[in-house]
């Protein structure tokens, strides 16, 4: 039953996280370590492996970007943030995850 | 005692225990594989190698320490694989490793001695004969009709790169131990 459930979370959090992303790098720009360190804090995710692909795979889409920036110990690290096309995508995901908490709240009542 | 090697993790230069470069090794080639097939792979691990160098960074601290297999673990256990699950020991990565076993053994083209597209040097390599005999064959396969000439373009097609010094060890039927690793590594790239 335990590993059930945990499962379903495992599979909402996953479904999630692209969202995630966009919705902290639309506070402010990040390093990638930042990024893990928040969604670690909230439990989105155990380990950060899964970041990295989804991380480039939102760059190639065009929602973020990057640049190089020199960091006070060790070479530079790269510092995403959004693009107009990520805003873009995260505004329809606001109304997408809007839309599922309707739904559930009317499936229950 | 314990032998350490240097080697170039992200852009980072680190001395490394080598059963800790053996460990980090099988990781990054079990996390390559757990990737789906994309163009973006070669970024990815990237950007992986660049934030273990900056893990061990942290745990090194300065100069001379060595990175031990208890970092690597450490990190290993942050990271884990691609789809959120841990990465575990036993696992296909380790069958070749535990004693008795027979290490794995796959085709794959050997490009550090290729002349065209490596199908001959990884034959050659795969049954440890002599790359000139496998040329010399095919050359005549391609005297005899145009059979040689499919051959070599469909293995160069269906057969994948020996990329890392693991895939090289495999293409040799070699178990993927440090002192054989090594014998693959130019660059830690």
């Amino acid at each position: 039953m335990e590993t059930i459930s945990e499962n379903v979370r495992a599979q909402m959090r996953k479904g999630v996280l692209e969202y995630c992303i966009l919705c902290l790098l639309a506070k402010e720009d990040a390093y990638a370590s930042s990024i893990i360190a928040r969604l670690k804090d909230v439990n989105m995710i155990v380990v950060e492996g899964t970041l990295y692909p989804l991380l480039i795979r939102q760059k190639n889409q065009g929602l973020l970007t990057y640049r190089w920036e020199e960091s006070p110990q060790g070479p530079p690290r790269k510092y995403y943030s959004i693009t107009d096309k990520g805003r873009e995508q995260l505004a329809q995901m606001d109304e997408a995850w809007k839309d599922i908490i309707n739904t559930i709240e009317q499936i229950k009542n | 005692m314990k032998k350490t090697i240097s080697a170039a993790i992200g852009s980072t230069n680190f001395i490394i225990d080598e059963d800790a470069y053996a460990r980090l090794d099988a990781y990054l080639s079990a996390f390559r594989a757990h990737l789906s097939a994309s163009p973006d792979n070669g970024e990815v691990m990237n950007d992986l190698e660049n934030r273990i160098a900056e893990l061990l960074s942290a745990s090194v601290k300065g100069e001379g320490r060595a990175v031990n297999i208890d970092m690597i673990e450490d990190v290993i256990g942050r990271i884990g694989m691609p789809d959120g699950s841990p990465y575990t020991e036993g696992g296909q990565q380790n069958a070749g490793r535990a004693a008795g076993d027979p290490a794995t053994h796959k085709f794959y083209r050997d490009m550090d001695h290729r002349s065209l597209g490596g199908v001959c040097s990884g034959i050659a390599a795969y049954f440890n004969i002599d790359v000139t005999l496998v040329r010399v064959l095919f050359v005549i396969l391609l005297l005899c009709g145009s059979c040689g000439f499919w051959i070599y373009m469909v293995l160069w097609i269906i057969a994948p790169k020996a990329n890392t010094p693991t895939e090289k060890c495999q293409l040799r039927g070699l178990e993927p131990t440090y002192e054989n690793l090594s014998k693959f590594t130019t660059t830690n790239k």
